[in-house]
């Protein structure tokens, strides 16, 4: 076979997908989604928002306890039972 | 243009000239491209790889030299994400044909043509599609992939015995 011919086979098969009508659109819009993240790019208004959210999350809980529920959470942040719940590892010295 | 430069957080004047030189060779080298690209996968999701082929491009696009021709520097960028995309999806080593409808009498010709392209490497392909699909001369071909005339002609070789050897076997001879 060939070339001219071999070509000619190949020429036979006109398939190719159609071009989406929109690809430029989502070209621009994957460009905007893939943008590179830098500190320049964060809009200040969202510092405080940040700030806003930690506050919500994290400190309003621990100040809507009652002030039973707040000694419980502090004796169980500072109490060490460790001592307590150990036992008396040198009783022998009670024998001398 | 400017609602486009907007979203993408461009502004001034040379972030505009930019985008609409890259629109202008995009729409200049898409129809290539696709083309290309099909006759690699042999599946719609060519497309897919277009559109991933013109994102890279617009990310390095600023370093472009205007000396090179755009045509040869994003079909570079095609043919790397065609190669990616062949190493990940290994079962296209097994041609799905995406495009076959009832009515598709030129499936099986299609077909035949896409299970022949699947015998020769990758790297036959490429050289065999450019030459025998997309006429271009081995000088040509050496120029744009950055290879011996002697590598090219070696492949354009390779790849023919191999499909013609697989047309003979499924009924189409000689002539």
């Amino acid at each position: 076979m060939n070339d001219i011919k071999l070509k000619e086979i190949l020429n036979k098969d006109h398939s190719t997908p159609v071009k989406p009508s929109n690809e430029w659109n989502s070209i621009i819009n994957k460009m905007n989604r893939n943008k590179k993240w830098s500190f320049k790019s964060l809009p200040v208004m969202l510092i405080p928002l940040a700030l806003a959210i930690v506050l919500v999350v994290l400190v309003l809980p621990i100040q809507n306890t009652t002030s039973s529920e707040r000694e419980n959470l502090i004796e169980f942040v500072i109490d060490d039972s460790y001592f307590d719940q150990t036992s008396e590892s040198y009783a022998w010295v009670d024998y001398i | 243009m400017q609602k486009v430069l907007s979203v993408l957080g461009l502004s001034g004047k040379d972030q505009e000239s930019l985008l609409e030189s890259f629109q202008k060779h995009y729409i200049e080298t898409e129809g290539f491209i696709r083309s290309y690209i099909y006759w690699m996968v042999r599946s719609e999701v060519a497309n897919d790889l277009v559109q991933e082929t013109y994102l890279k491009g617009w990310k390095s696009f600023e370093r472009f030299q205007n000396n090179s021709s755009f045509k040869t520097w994003i079909y570079k960028i095609a043919t790397n994400v065609t190669y990616d995309f062949l190493k990940k999806n290994k079962q296209f080593k097994t041609f799905e044909d995406t495009m076959k409808s009832p009515e598709d009498n030129q499936y099986e010709y299609r077909d035949m043509i896409s299970r022949g392209l699947l015998l020769l490497t990758v790297k036959e392909r490429e050289v065999f599609i450019l030459f025998f699909k997309f006429e271009y001369t081995v000088p040509e071909i050496s120029k744009l992939i950055e290879i011996p005339e002697g590598t090219a002609k070696s492949r354009i070789h390779s790849g023919r015995d191999k499909f013609v050897n697989f047309l003979n076997k499924n009924g189409i001879k000689n002539e």
